[in-house]
């Protein structure tokens, strides 16, 4: 069962979520990048910033239509 | 004119893989103007091409929705919205593109419909432009 409480600022009771959650911020991962021809300097953001976080099936190349590759795969449910 | 990115090219700049540095700079100076676009499509591509380990839900506890809204974010890229000028666009890539693949079509019909170029490393995208750089602008990963 969910606790509640008064919201200090508003005076109105809450629930214990609502008094605890917090906004989510998120740290955007920048680097730079030069251009070899101008010579001008830009941040680059997001580069690298979810690394190791996605796998991509085994055999499978992104460079390449996705679905086609998907409809190739054997069924794998079980009878 | 925007930056849209192809599936394997937001896939590949969020892993941090190697890249083109014209592909590179290109995004930066989209991100700059504001003018970076993902398509919802690429959310599907991604889904359909993630590796799921057997026996457990998802890979790190990050399924292909969060890896794409998280990537959206850390990129500074805009949506695009699949709307009917895309749907009726994407039904006639075919007879130009020469393949029905729907990730492609959409790309290619989304870039089109809102005069963005695409970054790929799609072949065969990528020989259609040469072929057609009235049609499709890309710009190559």
């Amino acid at each position: 069962m969910a606790k509640i409480g008064r919201d200090a600022q508003s005076g109105v009771f809450v629930t214990q979520t609502a008094l605890t959650k917090r906004p989510r911020t998120t740290v955007v991962e920048t680097v730079t990048i030069r251009d070899k021809r101008s010579g001008k300097v830009l941040p680059l953001k997001g580069y690298g910033a979810l690394k190791g976080q996605f796998s991509v099936k085994p055999g499978m190349d992104i460079s390449k239509p996705i679905a086609a590759q998907t409809a190739l795969e054997p069924a794998t449910a079980k009878k | 004119m925007g930056l849209l990115l192809d599936t394997n090219a937001m896939i590949w700049f969020l892993a941090e893989e190697p890249m083109e540095a014209a592909a590179l700079y290109g995004i930066a100076e989209a991100q700059a103007a504001d003018t970076l676009f993902v398509s919802p499509i690429s959310a599907w591509e991604a889904a359909l091409a993630l590796a799921k380990p057997r026996r457990q839900p998802n890979l790190r506890g990050q399924d292909a929705a969060t890896w794409f809204r998280r990537g959206r974010l850390q990129m500074g890229a805009r949506l695009i919205a699949p709307g009917l000028r895309v749907g009726l666009e994407a039904a006639r890539v075919p007879d130009i593109y020469g393949s029905g693949d729907p990730g492609d079509c959409y790309i290619i019909a989304s870039a089109r419909v809102g005069g963005h170029a695409v970054v790929t490393r799609d072949a065969q995208m990528r020989n259609l432009s040469r072929r057609r750089p009235d049609y499709l602008d890309v710009i190559a990963c």
